[in-house]
């Protein structure tokens, strides 16, 4: 039998209530954007979510890596949340610059306030810790399953995630205003942000969709979108022009295009419409793409494998503590051992 | 305006460009152009809006279209030539079609007399065979350039057929990542005289050589008396050629130009911006496109080319611009 591990969940507890309080630096978002992500995001590590983390049996690793991609700021929060108040000791591997980097040191000095063993790190590889866990490109996963193996101290657990994409799903009289929100959070970037917006018996959904968006944008501006994408929506926009239609606004659009032109790609507030004649088209869709799905947004349920979150548009941003993330039961997983 | 007499222009406006004698403005050839397509391309029709009477105002086709949609005026089923994006496995590849190579085959052997007057004639091409892989329009290019070896197979790079006999010069014609396998296996320096061209950058390479470490290897193995640069792509039918470290040179029928990649508006001359290219020799396809390629137009049309456009790079777990591009190419 080990050392009984000291838990930290007060600390944390404190900890998030401290980030909720600090203004955040420039992220790359629109700062009504980037504070409508961190709400949303703290807003589930709320204390009866942790406290039933807290409560799981099990021994926690001694040590965590998180390497974090770029596209969604808050997505080590829950993470490192856990971990923490589990007792591990949390490095956050961050990329040399940028929104996240920026965020991250602002975490780290509210950890030690408090005495939480958070730290960053920009260095590459897996370090050596005991789990690690990865979000990031297809490419990016499969390079760090290779030199997982190669690792001179032996391999560590390696949660890794790759790439995945998420769709909403409107029916007749479904409301707008709650997918406008999930499109928005996060300037569209980000595995659960919806970049389908698959439609039956709803033909007034593209310009409802693009009032909401409409809305959205006043509310959370867009915020930073590179050259690239600039590029990639204007020639979406030509072909939706061309076998579609368009509309847009001031830092939005909505590009209503048949499936087959439609691949899943995440532009920045920009999102695809696509109509189907049948609810069992719909389903034909998810199920050819379930193995890159992360969440379907929508008022009915589909069968679908478990790894695909389903969930009510307006949620899909906003994922509750315990779930399966990309089939994995993360809160188990981060567990050295189950008691 | 039929398809021949356009064609005839453009042969005309060729041979008088190269000439130094007067050839018709080229705006007034671009727009007769234009309106030939709009009234015969479903896709041209579809993208522009009211009358064009600038050649900057001819709405530009994405590169992505050739990929998506049917463009220009041949129909796919029957069209006589494809040319096609080079694609990634389970990809869909952009397809240029065009009805004879006419215009093609005259540019590109024009421009490229031109610009490398003093390439040898026997030719070592580090790429596929074009009566195999006809598809490709790099191949079809090289095919016309002399007796050419090729030395690029399904199984890869074929290092037998690149070990050269006598001392004739040679002109070794390569991708970037090509090249650079080559250089992996160390070969000989190339007789005096010899020319190599390097086109294209290392998609799918994992270990990426900059250009300058590139250029420098060659020189120091293969020693040529020459290394030209070429920029071409799978929807142009012209071809701009350079030196390392110097600008590319358009021929006088393709004029570059640059925009701002979120509004698509042309830029002040000499301002960074996205790539579009009008294209006389584009009578079949797109008289004007657009790249996904950052650059600057300097005042006498040279082309400073910094690569693909900032902010494509994969940056998490969504599908992201990036890996869009890479299955387009």
């Amino acid at each position: 039998m080990g050392t009984p591990h000291l838990t930290r969940w007060s600390e944390v507890d404190a900890w998030l209530a401290q980030l909720r309080q600090t203004p955040l630096p420039d992220v790359g978002l629109s700062p009504q954007g980037a504070n409508a992500a961190l709400t949303t995001a703290l807003d589930a590590l709320h204390p009866s979510a942790l406290n039933a983390v807290a409560a799981m049996p099990g021994v926690p690793f001694e040590s965590a890596r998180f390497i974090a991609a770029g596209t969604v700021f808050t997505a080590p929060l829950e993470w490192c949340a856990v971990l923490l108040g589990r007792g591990t000791e949390v490095t956050l591997k961050v990329p040399a610059a940028g929104g996240l980097t920026s965020v991250a040191a602002q975490w780290v000095q509210a950890a030690r306030l408090v005495e939480l063993p958070l730290r960053i790190t920009t260095e590459a590889g897996l370090g050596d810790e005991d789990l690690v866990v990865a979000m990031g490109s297809d490419q990016t996963v499969a390079r760090l399953r290779d030199i997982a193996t190669e690792r001179p101290h032996g391999p560590p657990k390696l949660l890794a995630f790759g790439h995945r994409f998420s769709c909403a799903v409107i029916q007749k009289s479904d409301p707008f205003d709650g997918l406008a929100r999930d499109v928005t959070l996060h300037d569209t970037r980000g595995c659960m942000s919806p970049v389908w917006v698959l439609t039956v018996g709803a033909p007034e959904a593209p310009e409802r969709l693009a009032e909401a968006m409409s809305h959205a944008q006043t509310r959370w501006p867009r915020g930073d979108v590179s050259p690239a994408e600039h590029a990639s929506i204007r020639a979406r926009r030509a072909l939706a022009t061309v076998v579609g239609q368009v509309h847009r606004g001031d830092g939005w659009e909505v590009h209503v295009l048949p499936p087959e032109h439609a691949p899943p790609v995440a532009l920045p507030r920009c999102v695809a419409v696509v109509p189907l004649p049948s609810h069992e088209q719909v389903h034909a869709l998810l199920l050819q793409h379930k193995n890159q799905l992360s969440t379907v947004g929508s008022s009915s349920t589909f069968e679908l494998p478990p790894s695909v979150r389903q969930c009510p548009n307006g949620q899909m941003q906003a994922p509750p503590v315990r779930r399966l993330h990309d089939g994995v039961d993360w809160l188990h997983a981060t567990l050295l051992s189950v008691e | 305006m039929t398809r021949e007499a356009l064609v005839q222009r453009v042969l005309r406006f060729i041979d008088a460009s190269l000439r130094n004698d007067a050839p018709e403005p080229f705006e007034v050839l671009a727009l007769d152009i234009h309106a030939y397509q709009r009234a015969r391309d479903p896709v041209r029709a579809a993208l522009t809006d009211g009358p064009v009477s600038h050649w900057q105002s001819i709405p530009a086709i994405p590169v992505s279209l050739f990929k998506d949609l049917p463009i220009g005026t041949v129909d796919p089923a029957t069209a006589p030539v494809t040319f096609r994006t080079s694609g990634t496995t389970g990809g869909t590849r952009g397809a240029h079609h065009l009805l004879d190579t006419q215009l093609y085959d005259e540019g590109a052997r024009r421009w490229h007399a031109t610009c490398v007057p003093d390439a040898p004639r026997q030719v070592l091409a580090l790429l596929h065979d074009a009566t195999q892989a006809t598809d490709s329009s790099l191949s079809h290019m090289v095919a016309d350039f002399g007796r050419v070896t090729w030395a690029l197979t399904d199984e890869g790079l074929q290092l037998a057929r690149l070990t050269v006999q006598g001392a004739d010069a040679v002109y070794v014609v390569a991708t970037a990542f090509a090249l650079a396998e080559w250089l992996d296996h160390q070969p000989h320096a190339l007789p005096p005289g010899s020319v190599v061209m390097v086109t294209g950058g290392f998609k799918g390479r994992s270990v990426a050589l900059s250009d300058a470490e590139l250029y420098a290897k060659t020189h120091e193995m293969l020693r040529p008396a020459r290394l030209v640069t070429e920029y071409g792509m799978t929807e142009l039918s012209s071809q701009l050629w350079g030196r390392p470290g110097q600008p590319f040179l358009p021929p006088p029928w393709l004029r570059p130009y640059t925009v701002d990649p979120k509004t698509g508006t042309p830029t002040q001359p000499g301002a960074v911006g996205q790539l579009r290219f009008v294209d006389l020799c584009n009578v079949d396809s797109a008289v004007t496109i657009e790249t996904l390629d950052q650059g600057m137009v300097a005042p006498n049309g040279s082309v400073h080319l910094d690569g693909r456009l900032q902010g494509a790079e994969a940056r998490g777990c969504s599908l992201t611009v990036e890996e869009l591009w890479e299955r387009l190419t």
